[in-house]
């Protein structure tokens, strides 16, 4: 498992911090977690990247105590009747959104609020607006996947075949995308398992700003076959340590916007 | 030394849309300032847009009077692009006009990954004919529905009921262009301010009824709440 993030190269002009985040955990069994957010940025969105890195923090911490509680089959079965994407995805938020309490100043939080022309927010945790991308794998037994607001899932088999595992997102359009600081935000999750017959050889977790470097679909798909291609060829050790630079490069050349990237590589049986 | 994945890298591409009328009632001093205006603030928009590397800006004009036709058949880089002076008469067909443009914001030949394009439509009049069957064939569009669209009113006869209509967002009325000075200010405004909050927008939460894709800078309020002394138009 690798992950990096780096400022994007129009922050960095800015004078802005990196408002995406990752964090990853794995449990001596082979269970691994990966999320990646990418917090909203903008005036209106002053803390999203506190909220992006609360985002992270709380499927981390959703998704290993559904592990510890839950065995493969039970979560499989879970998925089947169509309950656990969504019951998972309200733990996540509710995780989020306490932390989000524990963390905001009211006085600012509502002099932000107020400072916006637009209808009245939701909610306080608008300030805190995040996307959430997380990757849930037990074992060699099954992937689960949820996504909530924009970035992208990329699954490569060994034979180099990329698809997008996760249904397409119909609200991520333009600059416009779900998000945790939505009114049931639960209900904003897409999600789906990857059974042991479907598990791809290399996970592509990826914020926006990292496909919006790119001219098309193809040549976004020519990233995660490269990078499964390096990872055999030069190890995760090597891939990890490029990765940081790459992105920095990605985004100067590219959308400018911050790259958070995760990836989980099958180790061969 | 392992190489960076992927192959060429992309900078996101910005469509900016000149949508000028050229009836008749524009012809004589109106469309001779407009002219003036939008070559005066390009070197402006130049500097704006080099400031943002990660954003390639493209600019085209569409003329409507009789018909509607493109003055650049193709986006042109602001860096190259150069305004051909716009000439007036004729009735008022803002409807096909929309429609065009809407012809031209369809996926593709624009991508997923575009910013959000910026379209200025600027009228002294009234449509003549069927302004609604352009705005409706413009907003099916995604990136119609998602442009940053403003309206300059170029004097009192100005059909500002259909120019809100095209902006689609109370927020924001169409400007107030009633002498040379005004039109000035206003072109240069929408060349740089707006261009450079397209250019690098944030992201925002999806919501019911979003009014704008791009959250606009405050306008200065003498655009839209003219003193109406030094009124000629």
């Amino acid at each position: 498992m690798l992950a990096a993030s780096v400022t994007g190269a129009a922050h960095l002009r800015a004078g802005k911090p990196n408002q995406d985040a990752a964090a990853s955990w794995c449990g001596e069994d082979g269970t691994v977690v990966l999320a990646v957010a990418d917090g909203h940025g903008g005036e209106a969105y002053s803390r999203s990247d506190r909220g992006a890195r609360f985002a992270v923090e709380a499927a981390v911490g959703a998704c290993r105590d559904l592990a510890d509680r839950l065995a493969p089959m039970a979560i499989r079965d879970g998925m089947a009747h169509g309950r656990l994407g969504q019951e998972l995805a309200r733990e996540i938020v509710r995780r989020w959104q306490r932390a989000v309490e524990e963390d905001r100043d009211d006085e600012e939080a509502d002099a932000v609020v107020r400072a916006r022309r637009r209808p009245a927010p939701a909610g306080m945790t608008r300030p805190y607006g995040t996307t959430l991308i997380v990757a849930l794998a037990v074992g060699r037994e099954l992937v689960l996947l949820l996504q909530c607001g924009d970035g992208d899932v990329l699954a490569v088999a060994g034979d180099g075949t990329v698809d997008r595992p996760l249904p397409p997102d119909d609200r991520s359009f333009g600059n416009e995308t779900a998000s945790l600081c939505l009114p049931e935000a639960w209900t904003e999750f897409r999600s789906r398992l990857l059974d042991a017959g479907e598990l791809p050889a290399l996970l592509l977790l990826a914020t926006d700003g990292y496909a919006n470097s790119y001219a098309g679909e193809e040549a976004f798909r020519e990233v995660a076959r490269d990078l499964l291609f390096a990872v055999g060829r030069d190890g995760g050790e090597a891939v990890g340590a490029a990765l940081p630079g790459w992105l920095e490069e990605t985004s100067a050349g590219g959308s400018g916007d911050d790259i958070t990237v995760g990836l989980m590589v099958r180790r061969e049986a | 030394m392992i190489t960076r994945p992927g192959g060429t890298l992309a900078t996101r591409p910005l469509h900016f849309i000149w949508i000028c009328d050229c009836s008749g009632s524009m012809a004589g001093e109106k469309i001779n300032q407009l002219n003036f205006a939008v070559k005066e603030a390009l070197p402006a928009m130049r500097k704006e847009a080099d400031e943002n590397p990660n954003a390639q800006v493209f600019v085209r004009a569409l003329r409507f009077s009789k018909g509607a036709e493109w003055i650049n058949s193709d986006p042109v880089p602001v860096e190259q692009f150069q305004w051909v002076d716009l000439s007036a008469g004729g009735p008022t067909d803002m409807g096909r006009a929309l429609s065009m443009v809407a012809d031209e914001l369809t996926i593709p030949p624009m991508t997923e990954r575009a910013l959000p394009p910026v379209l200025v439509l600027v009228s002294d009049g009234q449509p003549t004919d069927d302004f609604e069957k352009g705005l409706a064939r413009l907003l099916e569009v995604p990136w119609g529905r998602k442009a940053v669209r403003l309206a300059i009113a170029i004097g009192k006869d100005a059909d500002r009921d259909v120019l809100a209509k095209f902006i689609g967002n109370a927020e924001i009325p169409p400007f107030e262009a009633n002498n040379a000075e005004a039109l000035v200010r206003q072109v240069r405004w929408v060349s740089t301010v707006v261009l450079r909050a397209a250019s690098s927008p944030a992201s925002q939460p999806a919501e019911e009824a979003p009014a704008s894709n791009v959250p606009i800078p405050e306008i200065p309020v003498e655009f839209v709440a003219p003193s109406g002394e030094d009124d000629v138009w």
